[in-house]
């Protein structure tokens, strides 16, 4: 509000009251003020000296007065000068005259009458100035010679020689001239020294003497830069007004230009100017002078530096015009960027002025225009040409990107286009090559074939632009890709020729590759690869396809295209099939281990049905093979057995010569043996042993032995005959023959077993060597049952039970032959029958000591038989042929040594039939000895046991299996097991695996269930000696099958014995007879 | 803590009436709460993936409704809708597979802190049928991942069909460029 009041007021103001234009006061008044003043002071002046007669000072009052007086007069013809509008220089002005004498008179009065004065040589120089004003030369002269030369030390001297120098100058006297200006130069450095060099510089230009003439407008440039250096003052009048430095300068030039090189002098006038005023107005005058002498070296050079550094006007049009022209004449385009930047620069701020009219700006637009266009061009066209003065190419580049900036909207920007594009292809820039065609095919007409041309070369060039992989910032990617993908669509919207139909699309399907949007390169890349093929797009495309699948990781994609372009049919050339079959097959190979990898995962599912499906893709090849024996090792890990023995058996059925499969079928006896699947297990150890020439022995060993336990004695024999067979070493041998050997013992039969191991006694197995020992004992051959035996205990690696019988089949032997001795009545005999029933005693007790408790306790019974025999016979002694004290005396000590034999024999019956209760053993000499009569024959014997009922499938305990599968530990899932197959009716399989449920930690309720399992299995010893355990583990069942089972073999006494041994135990457990306990 | 609100109250969503057990909580040795922490990463991570996929059947969609509107491909155009559903039925299934293991996770989570309180006498919890949803959710999971297999070798197939119809079309000189069009 309150503005516009104050704007009302105004107005009001402006629109009432007359204005009153104040202005300067004119030249002329202010002359007429100067006279006045100078009046009054020449006034006031002449008063003083009226008054100074005689006074020192008055010489000086004087040459005031005398300034004064030619003060006025040169006002009075400044006034004349003015008011003939400063026409004219020679004017008739009388105060001037008069003036001036007045002046000159005073001067000659003081130099008369004051010689010694100190202002002589001022006064001198006043009146040589006030002579030439009034033209009277000679006298002017006169003067001022006689200040040189009667004052040398005068500071007006200079000046006063510098006046001479030009009076001789004007009138031609140039030497005369120059002496004089010389001799201000070889003065000390002085005000005018500078001004001094500047004058004679001038005369050497006038002598024709550039080189002189250039010497001395340097000096003249640094004497007057020494003299303000030095603190010195500007000069006065005159020389004031002429500033050396600067005219120097600009007056240098001329001479510049005829001694010195052109490229020279722009830098020399920057190293000369004091100040840009200066250089600016040197190098304007050099420009003119260049201009003038057409050199075009030059001229380029002055005028870049004005156009760069001059103030804005209509000069620098011209300057940019001559830029042109000489840039055009010289041919050197090497700046021609700056060089059109610097003349559209000078248009533009020119046209920019508000005082230029429109039509005026349109043409200086349209001239200027022309102009950078021609250098652009030109620029283009050297560099095309080459040569050692060609331009480089970021030059022509960028004056054609200057040109662009400043003509937005000429007629020609589609031309420059497409040559920048071009300029910019060449410097290996297809970026911006690409860019600016598009913008070039923009400007043209839908319908115009060329913008489909343009588009088509933009793709190109973008297409190449994206190729490199690195030296790109990102965004400059996305441009190029969004910019490609605009300008092929374009051209495929319109009609292209198969060849660039074909570029064009590899070249938006690449696009998607370099973004990283690989599914959708894919589907175009593979439409180019089967579209095109045979064509370096098209096998290109190929390659690009797999990449692509690699980098994401789809191993089934990447296989999958793979196969389609190396299927038969394909259309893809031998040669790319040929690069991508390894590339497929490692693929291939990747994603089987990442198939098997996952199978081994935590995220539950069928772990196999993925590599079983990969397996029936490739059948009949490694990598089915490969695929399936990896499922079988991820079932085996997942403890997913039916899977095994499938895998197994479709391994074997598709795949017969696979170097795996005995360990596949080893494997497989092991889980079926595991698992309790026992004829399964027999099956699988045989098909082990027969495809695995290199652990076929004890393959077979292991299937003669399971088959044993299940009462197939006829089947275990073969099998360890097959592995004798097969057995090329001593220890396969000993392997095969130690496992027949024990199976021939339990036998029972002595006459088979020699016949079977007599050939094998040579290698020397003591298991051998052992059995075969017993076997000949057996069948009445001791001396060789002997000699055995003793290799036995010669042998290293004799274990406790070869040497156990060794000693027991040594003490047989002996037995043997005592048994058929007799005393009779001779001494002699007598002592042989004491020895040999001494070494037989010795060596059964060695037997018993080596811990066997089969054999242990058979020696000790057979101990017992000894010994009584032994007391037997001594006591039937009737001795002859001895006296009769000592017939008594030896009968005393028969008849002592029989009382210990007996008591000996008892002893080793009680031994014997006590390991039943402090070891629970329950072999056969064991419960020979619990009869309580001493075993008049060999008491070894070996349960043989009944015919199996085999049980079959029992689908109903593949839980139980899989459980035990798992974790073999797991003695809950074995008792269970157990239970189930002694249910079933097969107690040689439950026996087993009640057995392993012992083993892994079951108690007396495991070991009872053993018990009844092995009784129903015809394991008598086997079941007595569980029953014992579990009754000693405090089970009652234990207890009373333990007695039910000692009766039912004839040891009522026994049985009797047990349940008072044994206290009674706790309920619990299945009895023999059924039931519970 | 406002930052791990959202956290908890993820979690707490997982859980089923099992409370969480803080994975800060002093009483827990340092292996229990390791294992409690990468059991919540995996429920955050789960559901990441469940966004993924979301995402990728979206694109997927788009991409179909493009390819139809793009125009006709001739004798290849059967193959190729056959192929999209292919695609489509894909990234459905990929979609169910996240979240049918978002769910495993979430019923581990659950039965790992049910177990871990349990352990550490924290609180008590009827662990049979936490097993069971976790046996449950194991099953589905390797399930949807077995349908995701199969539909990937579906896929394979389609795609090997739409493949030799496109060679066919373009030996015999058939307009191609729809393809280029979406």
């Amino acid at each position: 509000m309150h503005r516009l009041i104050l704007a009302l007021t105004l107005v009001a103001a402006g629109c009432g009251a007359q204005r009153v234009e104040v202005r300067d006061p004119a030249r002329v008044e202010r002359l007429r003020l100067q006279i006045t003043k100078a009046r009054n002071a020449i006034e006031e002046t002449r008063a003083t000296i009226a008054q100074a007669r005689g006074a020192a000072y008055l010489p000086e009052l004087y040459v005031r007065l005398a300034e004064l007086l030619g003060e006025e007069a040169r006002y009075h013809y400044q006034v004349a000068y003015e008011r003939e509008q400063r026409s004219v220089k020679a004017l008739h002005v009388p105060q001037v005259r008069f003036l001036k004498e007045q002046a000159i008179a005073l001067y000659r009065q003081v130099l008369k009458r004051h010689p010694e004065t100190a202002l002589a040589d001022r006064v001198l120089f006043n009146l040589g100035q006030e002579h030439r004003e009034l033209g009277q030369y000679d006298e002017m002269r006169a003067a001022l010679q006689r200040l040189v030369d009667e004052h040398p030390a005068s500071p007006l001297r200079n000046d006063a020689l510098l006046v001479l120098g030009d009076d001789q100058f004007d009138r031609s006297d140039l030497d005369a001239a120059a002496e004089h200006y010389a001799r201000i130069t070889k003065a000390p450095l002085s005000r005018v020294s500078g001004l001094g060099h500047y004058k004679l510089a001038w005369v050497k230009v006038n002598q024709g003497q550039c080189k002189r003439a250039l010497d001395h407008f340097e000096k003249a440039i640094d004497a007057s830069n020494a003299w303000l250096a030095a603190g010195g003052e500007p000069g006065s009048g005159e020389s004031a007004e002429l500033d050396v430095r600067r005219e120097s300068l600009v007056d240098l030039t001329y001479c510049y230009s005829r001694e010195r090189k052109p490229e020279t002098a722009v830098p020399y006038l920057r190293s000369k100017a004091y100040s840009r005023g200066a250089y600016v107005a040197a190098l304007e005058r050099l420009a003119d002078r260049f201009s003038t002498m057409d050199q075009a070296q030059g001229a380029a050079d002055v005028a870049r530096e004005l156009l760069r550094l001059g103030p804005d006007g209509p000069e620098r049009l011209d300057d940019a015009r001559l830029l042109h022209g000489a840039v055009r004449k010289s041919k050197a385009f090497g700046e021609v960027a700056a060089d059109v930047e610097l003349i559209t620069r000078a248009v533009r701020r020119h046209v920019r002025r508000p005082d230029v009219p429109a039509e005026q700006r349109d043409r200086l637009l349209g001239e200027f225009e022309q102009y950078a266009r021609d250098l652009a061009t030109r620029a283009q066209e050297a560099l095309t040409a080459g040569g050692p003065r060609a331009p480089a190419a970021r030059q022509v580049a960028d004056a054609y990107a200057n040109w662009l900036d400043a003509f937005p909207d000429s007629e020609f920007r589609g031309e420059i286009l497409e040559n920048l594009a071009d300029v910019l292809a060449g410097l290996g820039d297809p970026f911006e090559a690409g860019r600016r065609l598009q913008a070039a095919a923009a400007l043209r007409p839908a319908e115009d074939p060329a913008r489909a041309k343009l588009l088509y070369d933009a793709v190109v060039l973008l297409q190449k632009a994206l190729e490199k992989e690195t030296g790109r910032a990102h965004l400059e990617r996305v441009v190029a890709r969004a910019g490609l993908r605009r300008a092929a669509r374009e051209l495929m919207a319109g009609t292209l020729t198969p060849e660039r139909a074909r570029r064009v699309r590899f070249a938006i399907a690449q696009t998607y590759y370099d973004e990283g949007r690989y599914r959708p390169a894919i589907d175009r890349l593979t439409a180019v690869a089967l579209e095109y093929p045979n064509t370096v797009e098209g096998d290109a495309a190929v390659h690009l396809v797999l990449d692509s699948y690699n980098t994401i990781n789809d191993l089934l994609g990447l296989v999958s295209a793979g196969r389609r372009f190396l299927a038969g049919d394909s259309p893809v050339s031998p040669k790319v099939k040929s690069d991508i079959q390894p590339i497929v097959e490692a693929a291939e190979q990747k994603q089987l281990d990442e198939l098997s990898l996952a199978a081994a995962g935590v995220d539950g599912g069928d772990p196999t049905q993925e590599l079983e499906r990969f397996a029936e893709r490739y059948q009949g090849t490694d990598l089915g093979e490969r695929a399936l024996l990896n499922a079988f090792v991820a079932a085996r890990a997942a403890g997913d057995s039916q899977a095994l023995y499938r895998l197994a058996d479709e391994i074997a059925a598709k795949y017969p010569k696979s170097e795996q499969l005995p360990g596949i079928f080893a494997t497989l006896a092991r889980t079926a043996a595991a698992r309790l699947e026992l004829d399964r297990a027999v099956t699988y150890f045989r098909r082990a042993a027969d495809s695995d020439p290199a652990e076929r022995v004890p393959l077979l060993v292991a299937e003669g032995r399971l088959r044993a336990e299940l009462a197939d004695d006829a089947g275990a024999q073969g099998a360890f005959e097959l592995a004798l067979r097969a057995a090329e070493t001593p220890e396969a041998r000993a392997l095969a023959g130690g496992a027949l050997a024990r199976l021939l013992e339990r036998g029972g039969q002595p006459a088979a077993t020699m016949q079977a191991l007599q050939p094998l006694a040579a290698d020397g197995a003591p298991a051998v060597l052992a059995r075969l020992g017993l076997a000949q004992v057996r069948s009445g051959q001791t001396d060789q049952a002997e000699a055995t035996m003793q290799r036995v205990l010669d042998a290293g690696g004799a274990d406790d039970g070869d040497r156990a019988r060794a000693h027991y089949g040594q003490a047989e032997a002996f037995h043997a032959v005592f048994a058929g001795l007799d005393p009779g009545s001779d001494v002699e005999a007598v002592q042989e029958v004491v020895t040999l029933a001494e070494i037989a005693e010795a060596s059964y007790l060695k037997a018993a000591r080596e811990g066997d408790p089969v054999f242990g306790a058979a020696a000790l019974g057979r101990l017992a038989t000894l010994a009584q025999t032994t007391a037997t016979k001594l006591r039937g002694v009737r001795l002859a042929g001895v006296a009769p004290a000592q017939a008594e005396a030896l009968q005393k000590g028969l008849q002592q040594r029989a009382v210990q034999l007996e008591a000996r024999s008892k002893e080793a019956l009680g031994a014997c039939a006590e390991l039943a209760w402090t070891r629970q053993v329950f072999a056969a000499p064991v419960r020979a000895c619990l009869t309580g009569a001493a075993p008049a024959q060999d008491p070894v014997a070996f349960d043989r046991l009944a015919p199996r009922s085999p049980a079959g499938n029992l689908p109903q305990l593949d839980a139980l299996r899989q459980q035990v599968s798992k974790n073999p530990d797991d003695h809950a899932a074995l008792t269970a097991l157990g239970e189930g197959l002694l249910q079933a009716g097969d107690a040689h399989a439950a026996r087993l695996a009640f057995a392993r449920a012992v083993q892994v930690g079951g108690g007396p309720v495991e070991q009872n269930l053993l018990g009844i399992a092995s009784w129903k299995a015809g394991d008598r010893t086997g079941a007595l000696e569980a029953f014992a355990r579990a009754a000693g583990g405090g089970l009652e069942a234990g207890r009373q099958n333990l007695a039910d089972g000692l009766r039912q073999v004839g040891l009522a006494g026994a049985a009797d014995e047990a349940l008072k041994r044994i206290p009674a135990g706790r309920p619990g457990g299945a009895l023999l007879s059924g039931g519970a306990g | 803590m406002r930052r791990l609100l959202p956290l908890f109250a993820l979690l707490l969503s997982a859980c089923g009436g099992v409370r969480p057990v803080d994975i800060h909580d002093p009483r827990l040795p340092r292996a229990d709460r390791l294992f409690l922490a990468d059991a919540e990463d995996a429920v955050v991570v789960a559901r990441a993936a469940v966004a993924d996929a979301e995402a990728r059947l979206a694109e997927v969609q788009r991409w179909r409704a493009r390819i139809a509107d793009a125009g006709s491909l001739g004798a290849a155009d059967g193959a190729l809708q056959t192929m999209a559903a292919a695609r489509v039925r894909l990234a459905r299934l990929e979609l169910d597979a996240a979240e049918a293991h978002r769910d495993l996770s979430a019923a581990r989570l659950t039965r790992a802190y049910a177990r871990t309180a349990m352990r550490r006498d924290l609180a008590v919890y009827e662990l049979e049928p936490i097993d069971q949803a976790a046996e449950a959710a194991t099953a589905r999971a390797a399930a949807a991942r077995d349908a995701v297999d199969q539909q990937r070798i579906a896929l394979q197939e389609a795609t090997t069909a739409f493949w030799q119809a496109f060679r066919q079309l373009a030996a015999s000189g058939g307009d191609t460029r729809p393809l280029w069009r979406e």
